[in-house]
């Protein structure tokens, strides 16, 4: 047996996971699991706690947890609904770290504990007598709702009498509560906010889940997005149709998505041209996501966030890699280069995207249908291109390597066939695309470039073996806008000759767009120009100038805008244009 | 704290992990110390935390659509 398996696990049992959606039965599975992880994470604190050696602090702890334990043991549905709320995962994690490595005095996980055990406690309809700790003059009441109004205090004292159902604050009836429902009383002190929950139907499928706005321990608080009706209403709107269409063309990812997604923290919507997202290793379940600019993409993005969460799940029980690998990888859907940890969760939240796509493809019609073509056949192509860099890795373990030969073998059968259009568009967007990353990242060493600059002026033909290393370069921003516009090429062909026509215009709509960008788009003589001045010093222009020249010299700048760049920099190559080097360049290059 | 440890990692068996759900809170909660179940499980959640934090802390991504 290979010395990364873990007992109990064998690689086929990663199989599960590579073959895409799950059942719902292995879902729960998952969040028995869960569920176990995270009793154990509370037992853990706790210990911490007890030694920390501040009786104050640990009074104050035995408090909450009496109440916390009390549910546990007296209403475990509803205590569990508040243990699994993805935000305890990281609330939990956030308080594991500091009691196991700082001071807990006055610590923001430690002040949370009690809103924890609070709410716990008024879902199951449980004695409740704590003082709980105000966050940004709010008391936040995981999974159940905010009470805000409280006045220039940092905590009010929270009781429960189960006689009356009512729960006060600071001896103030503040809310009933029926049936796990709490509603403000009309001589309420301050304001009550329910937790924002949504139900969807479709075909026999429901689903529930929050949009969880202002948890602490959530996303950055300078990052979120607190709801209000309008925009509540907006969510509502696009998560039926997002359900719609999941239960209607992807029912196996929408069975998956009822039993594993629980709740969305909402971001601020920027861009409609991306969809902002992610997922915390520590909040199973949850993700964090801006608005998506219509259904389709609500839908792909559920897809998506589940799979880095269930990826999650399998990486506590397995390791991927087995020792350190310093390669930084180029992917298509980051600007920066990433470690293979990284790319191994890129790899397995697109391979949802593409399936997601390649079943679009064949249902949908007219400019939609073009788009999910270009979707499938963009994010397929990059999608190998990334596998064939990670399966050289040294470092992936049994499993890893498992996982990503099967993630290869089911993408590879996947055809959906592109009409000529698309298949140009994808062609030209990922080349594209890749070029910029190289542009950016890649540096050719110098005793490669010294042999170049030798060969150029001996008359010889460019020698292709040239190293090159990755140095990351935090200039590189939205290094695929070139692919946005492509996309609206597509679909949209009048809006693009609009935006082309209007570069104050295109350069305002699509991020990361330059007017070297537009000059090319439009200008074919000009652009070549332009480009050739800036190439030396401009990454984006060095590109630029590929794309304004035919293939093979095209060809060989998109392989090596690096080296191009580096090439026009020489001061043995000075006064030779960018053209004349890159022409020679592509004598040499096969 | 050590987050990229490539060395022999912590092996949590899935049929004891679950049994905690059996146990619950309050029976394992009564122990002085955390468990050797729970020393693993917590040894393994750090480094699965502080690798993810190694590279970005989420597996965030601004995926293009329409």
């Amino acid at each position: 047996m290979s010395a990364d398996l873990n007992d109990g696990i064998s690689p086929a049992d990663v199989d599960v996971f590579a073959n895409g959606a799950v059942s719902a039965a292995f879902m729960y599975k998952l969040w028995e699991a869960e569920r176990a992880r995270r009793l154990l994470m509370l037992q853990a604190v706790r210990s911490n706690v007890k030694r920390c050696g501040d009786p104050s602090v640990v009074a104050r702890f035995e408090q909450s947890w009496e109440c916390l334990a009390r549910c546990e043991r007296d209403a475990r549905p509803l205590f569990d609904k508040v243990l699994l709320d993805p935000n305890t995962g990281a609330w939990l994690m956030d308080f594991l770290l500091q009691s196991e490595t700082s001071s807990l005095a006055g610590s923001k996980s430690l002040r949370f504990f009690p809103s924890i055990a609070a709410a716990m406690a008024l879902l199951a309809s449980q004695p409740l007598d704590l003082d709980v700790p105000l966050f940004d003059g709010e008391l936040v009441l995981p999974t159940v709702g905010v009470l805000t109004g409280l006045g220039d205090t940092s905590e009010v004292h929270l009781q429960f009498d189960s006689r009356f159902s009512t729960l006060t604050v600071d001896g103030a009836p503040a809310l009933a509560v029926d049936n796990q429902e709490l509603i403000s009383t009309p001589w309420a002190p301050c304001n009550w906010q329910p937790s924002w929950s949504l139900q969807c139907e479709s075909s026999g499928l429901s689903m529930s889940i929050r949009l969880d706005d202002r948890h602490p321990f959530a996303s950055s608080p300078h990052d979120r997005s607190v709801m209000d009706g309008r925009t509540f209403g907006e969510w509502r709107e696009l998560f039926r149709d997002a359900w719609e269409i999941l239960v209607t063309d992807h029912r196996e990812y929408a069975v998956e998505v009822a039993a594993g997604m629980r709740s969305i923290t909402p971001l601020p919507s920027k861009n409609l041209n991306r969809v902002k997202s992610s997922t915390s290793s520590d909040a199973f379940g949850g993700a964090e996501m801006a608005l998506p600019g219509d259904a389709t993409q609500l839908a792909v993005s559920l897809v998506h966030e589940l799979q880095h969460s269930k990826l999650n799940a399998l990486l506590f029980w397995v390791d991927l890699q087995h020792e350190t690998d310093p390669t930084q990888y180029r992917v298509p859907w980051r600007d920066d280069p990433r470690p293979l940890c990284g790319v191994l969760h890129g790899v397995y939240a697109f391979t949802g995207i593409v399936d997601f796509w390649r079943a679009q493809a064949t249902k949908a019609s007219g400019g939609d249908q073009l788009f999910a073509e270009f979707e499938f056949g963009y994010w397929k192509t990059a999608l190998l291109d990334v596998i064939d860099q990670v399966q050289k890795s040294r470092a992936l373990s049994t499993y890893g390597r498992r996982l990503v030969d099967m993630i290869r073998r089911r993408i590879e059968g996947w055809a959906v066939p592109l009409s000529p259009p698309v298949s140009e568009a994808v062609e030209r967007c990922y080349t594209h695309s890749r070029a910029m990353w190289l542009a950016f990242h890649s540096r050719p060493e110098d005793s490669s470039i010294a042999s170049l600059v030798e060969a150029f002026h001996n008359g010889k033909p460019m020698n292709d073996d040239i190293h090159r290393t990755v140095v990351f370069d935090p200039n590189a921003w939205r290094i695929d806008a070139r692919a946005v516009l492509e996309r609206i090429r597509l679909v949209d062909p009048m809006r693009y000759e609009t935006l082309v026509k209007d570069p104050v215009l295109a350069l305002e709509s699509v991020e990361g767009l330059t007017p070297i960008d537009i000059c090319d788009l439009t200008d074919g003589v000009d652009a070549v120009a332009t480009a050739s001045r800036g190439a030396a010093s401009d990454p984006r222009a060095a590109v630029a100038l590929g794309a304004s020249l035919a293939s093979p010299v095209r060809d060989v700048i998109y392989e090596y805008p690096d080296v191009l760049r580096r090439l026009l920099n020489e001061p043995a190559l000075e006064g030779i244009s960018a053209s004349d080097i890159a022409t020679w360049m592509a004598t040499g290059v096969n | 704290m050590v987050f990229q440890d490539f060395g022999p990692k912590p092996v949590v068996s899935v049929d004891r992990l679950l049994d905690v759900n059996d146990v619950g809170l309050t029976a394992i909660s009564d122990e002085d110390e955390v468990s050797e179940l729970g020393r693993l499980v917590i040894q393994r959640c750090i480094a699965m935390h502080g690798t993810q934090a190694g590279f970005s802390g989420y597996s965030g991504s601004e995926y293009v659509p329409s």
